[in-house]
């Protein structure tokens, strides 16, 4: 058994293929993870999301998706890293992450058309504009220097994601392989993480996900989210 | 041996002239400021003439070209100057070994002159060319040399050397030294001014933009090259396309940071090129730079490596070719009540001192503070809609309690009023309105409707005033229209949480983002 897992460990070695099995139980680098800025979390995921792999946080709308992203670009661009948004759906807003702390000057934002978006039917216009973003998100893992460089899909239709052939996502791993950048993917379903990367997933909780202030009826407002997630790893959490 | 040339009247324009006639004399010329000229004529003897013929012909020659200069020729480039500097003076050859006995009668105020010039020009050149007598003139002390007696170059030139600089320093023995016609330094040819541009014209019209990269090449490497040699960067690049319809097509781009990489100066080109191509195959191609000093930048062994200009150049053009014009840059947040009110400027990452543009050192950058809550909860954070879809919503005593999309399973975010979009919770209405002042103003404000409420005629020239301002480089998608709306924080019973506006003027409701 044991040589014929060093065996195949040698041949995945020689094809360079190696970190997506033979180096699964070494422990997380602690210096070589990006926080999240949210410190249940960062205690959750062994100290933030591990850098040069694919990492991603996946759920329906109201989950806390997007709070989660905003909340690793704020730490990123505290700790002086340039970040980039690859914005597929163009659904950044701008107030709520510069309240949230994010540097905007520090984020390089990539939009996809608006008219695009709003034309967009599962499987229709959507393809073209996903693609695009993949382009995007390529280039920008490509050109490297960015602490956490964020693909935002989260508002396209799994279907039209399930479509994408999986060597995009293996193309995608392989740019950010050995760098200290933090490639995330924001998605509706899990479907990009690498083999040493993590799966945020996340649930819109009936129960009682939005937080509210303010007592009476006509002064209350929402505040916030309540999140529940979980988190999943290839072995090691 | 060295020509000098001043002229009557100090301008830009006699410079320029000056410049041109000494350059037909010698390749060696030096232009110490407006109007003042010096060149060196060794050697010409046999194409010009003596000394006197030099001088001659070339206040001839700017006299042609309507500029009246006092011209001096002297074996020393400060005799010359000193001669051709004199109020009055017309041409003057100062024959070798006779500088001093030449300069004596001249009064102090033509040296005090000469040594103002003198250290304009070392303050403007490098630092290796500054010497320690030009640094030190800041200019003769006419008072003082009056005090002693001293009227004329001879009177100062005579003085003991050793009581002067007890007196003045080394300044005052440099003063002496010029008096006596003796040179300070020797003259430094200021490089002639050529262009960075190239042309190249084809045998046969070019019609894609992938051949045209090969010309590039051979226009762009060279003009690269040329920066490198004088330490420069190029800040812009044009590039202009005589087409065969005997239209120009000229492309401008900016570059954040003086730049000299060949590869990325093309690589820009040709991405500017195959997003804005030219309507017509391509007779002649121009490629023009304008420098600047380049960049020098220190790297830190501690900070974290950024991506360099050069590379951000490259990728935000790449990148504007995939998505488009406008949709890559940096977010801005503006100065507006109006949800989602945001606009761009290009994104340039960090300046020259490794600072971001808030001027925050990266290395000195502060850890951030990580929440001691435990629990799993996020602030609010929006996802907008840039073209909001449009919703019904049933309302119960004014509070929404069902909404309903128009256009169901058209958008994968309203995938969650699939149901029956009961409203679970409701917080609201928040009363927000703006740009109203526009419309009274008379300012474009397309289909809008100003509310009745609004009318206030003293106040739009006061809020006009505190209307955000765009930064120069940026833009904004944004609407700019007025608006009216009452906005509502709603939670449906699926567990969705969404932000509706609905438009007063109009009665319509729409869906502004969805918390997440």
């Amino acid at each position: 058994m044991q040589a014929a897992r060093l065996q195949v460990e040698a041949l995945l070695r020689a094809r360079r293929l190696d970190r997506t099995v033979a180096d699964l139980e070494a422990p997380p680098d602690p210096a070589r993870t990006a926080p999240t800025g949210l410190g249940w979390l960062d205690g959750r995921l062994g100290g933030g999301w591990p850098c040069g792999e694919t990492s991603e946080v996946a759920g329906p709308a109201s989950s806390g998706r997007t709070s989660v992203l905003v909340a690793t670009l704020a730490a990123a661009t505290a700790r002086g890293e340039l970040v980039a948004l690859v914005d597929a759906t163009d659904a950044f807003d701008v107030v709520t992450a510069a309240a949230a702390g994010v540097a905007l000057d520090r984020v390089l934002w990539v939009r996809g058309d608006p008219a695009a978006v709003a034309a967009s039917q599962p499987g229709g216009r959507v393809a073209g504009l996903v693609d695009r973003a993949i382009k995007a998100f390529g280039l920008v893992l490509e050109a490297g220097g960015f602490g956490v460089v964020v693909l935002d899909v989260a508002d396209v239709a799994p279907i039209d994601l399930a479509r994408l052939p999986f060597t995009t996502w293996r193309r995608l791993q392989r740019l950010v392989e050995g760098r200290d950048t933090v490639s995330l993917v924001i998605a509706p379903a899990p479907l990009a993480r690498s083999a040493r990367g993590l799966t945020l997933e996340l649930t819109a909780s009936a129960a009682a996900t939005p937080r509210w202030e303010g007592t009476s009826r006509r002064a209350r407002r929402l505040v916030g989210l309540s999140l529940t997630p979980a988190i999943r790893a290839a072995r090691r959490l | 041996m060295c020509c000098a040339l001043v002229a009557a009247e100090a301008t830009a324009e006699a410079t320029r002239i000056l410049e041109t006639v000494a350059r037909g004399a010698s390749p060696r010329v030096e232009v110490l400021g407006l109007g003042v000229v010096a060149c060196d004529v060794r050697g010409v003897k046999r194409l010009f003439g003596d000394a006197a013929q030099v001088a001659t012909l070339c206040r001839a020659q700017a006299a042609d070209r309507g500029v009246v200069a006092a011209v001096a020729v002297a074996a020393t480039r400060t005799a010359a100057l000193l001669a051709a500097l004199m109020p009055g003076a017309t041409v003057a050859a100062i024959a070798p070994g006779t500088e001093a006995a030449a300069v004596a009668p001249l009064p102090l105020a033509v040296l005090d002159r000469l040594v103002r010039l003198e250290a304009d020009a070392a303050a403007r050149a490098r630092p290796a060319r500054r010497t320690p007598a030009a640094a030190d003139a800041a200019g003769v002390p006419l008072e003082t040399c009056k005090r002693w007696g001293l009227a004329t170059l001879g009177a100062l030139a005579a003085l003991p050397s050793a009581d002067l600089f007890e007196r003045q320093g080394a300044a005052g023995l440099a003063w002496q030294a010029m008096a006596r016609g003796a040179d300070a330094r020797p003259l430094a040819p200021t490089a002639e001014p050529h262009p960075f541009a190239a042309t190249v014209a084809f045998e046969w019209p070019i019609e894609a933009i992938e051949p045209l990269s090969f010309a590039l090449g051979s226009l762009v490497d060279p003009l690269c090259a040329r920066l490198d040699r004088g330490g420069h960067g190029t800040v812009t690049l044009q590039t202009t396309l005589r087409l065969v319809t005997r239209a120009l097509h000229v492309r401008r781009l900016g570059l954040p940071m003086p730049m000299r990489d060949p590869r990325v100066l093309r690589t820009l080109i040709v991405l500017d090129l195959e997003s804005h191509p030219p309507p017509a195959g391509i007779d002649a191609l121009t490629v023009t730079f304008e420098p600047a000093a380049a960049r020098v930048v220190q790297p830190s062994l501690l900070a974290r490596a950024h991506p360099r200009p050069e590379t951000i150049a490259t990728l935000t053009a790449r990148l504007r070719a995939v998505m488009g014009d406008g949709r890559v840059g940096t977010p801005i947040a503006v100065d507006s009540h109006r949800g989602g009110a945001m606009a761009m400027r290009p994104f340039v990452g960090l300046d020259e001192g490794g600072r971001g543009v808030d001027g925050l050192p990266l290395a000195m950058a502060e850890e951030p503070e990580t929440p001691a809550t435990s629990a799993p909860v996020v602030a609010l954070t929006l996802r907008r809609f840039r073209q909001p879809p449009r919703v019904r919503v049933e309302l119960d005593r004014g509070r929404p309690i069902r909404v309903r999309p128009l256009e169901p399973g058209r958008l994968p975010r309203l995938a969650c009023l699939g149901g029956r979009g009961v409203v679970r919770q409701a917080a609201g209405p928040w009363r927000t309105s703006g740009d109203w002042w526009r419309v009274e103003a008379g300012e474009p404000g397309p289909e809008a409707k100003a509310p009745e409420a609004r009318v206030a005629g003293e106040r739009p020239a006061a809020w006009r005033a505190r209307a955000w301002r765009p930064e120069a480089d940026a833009w904004s998608h944004e609407p700019s229209s007025p608006w009216d709306d009452d906005e509502w924080d709603v939670v449906l019973e699926s567990g969705c949480a969404l932000r509706l506006a609905r438009d007063r003027a109009r009665d319509t409701w729409v869906v502004a983002a969805v918390v997440d």
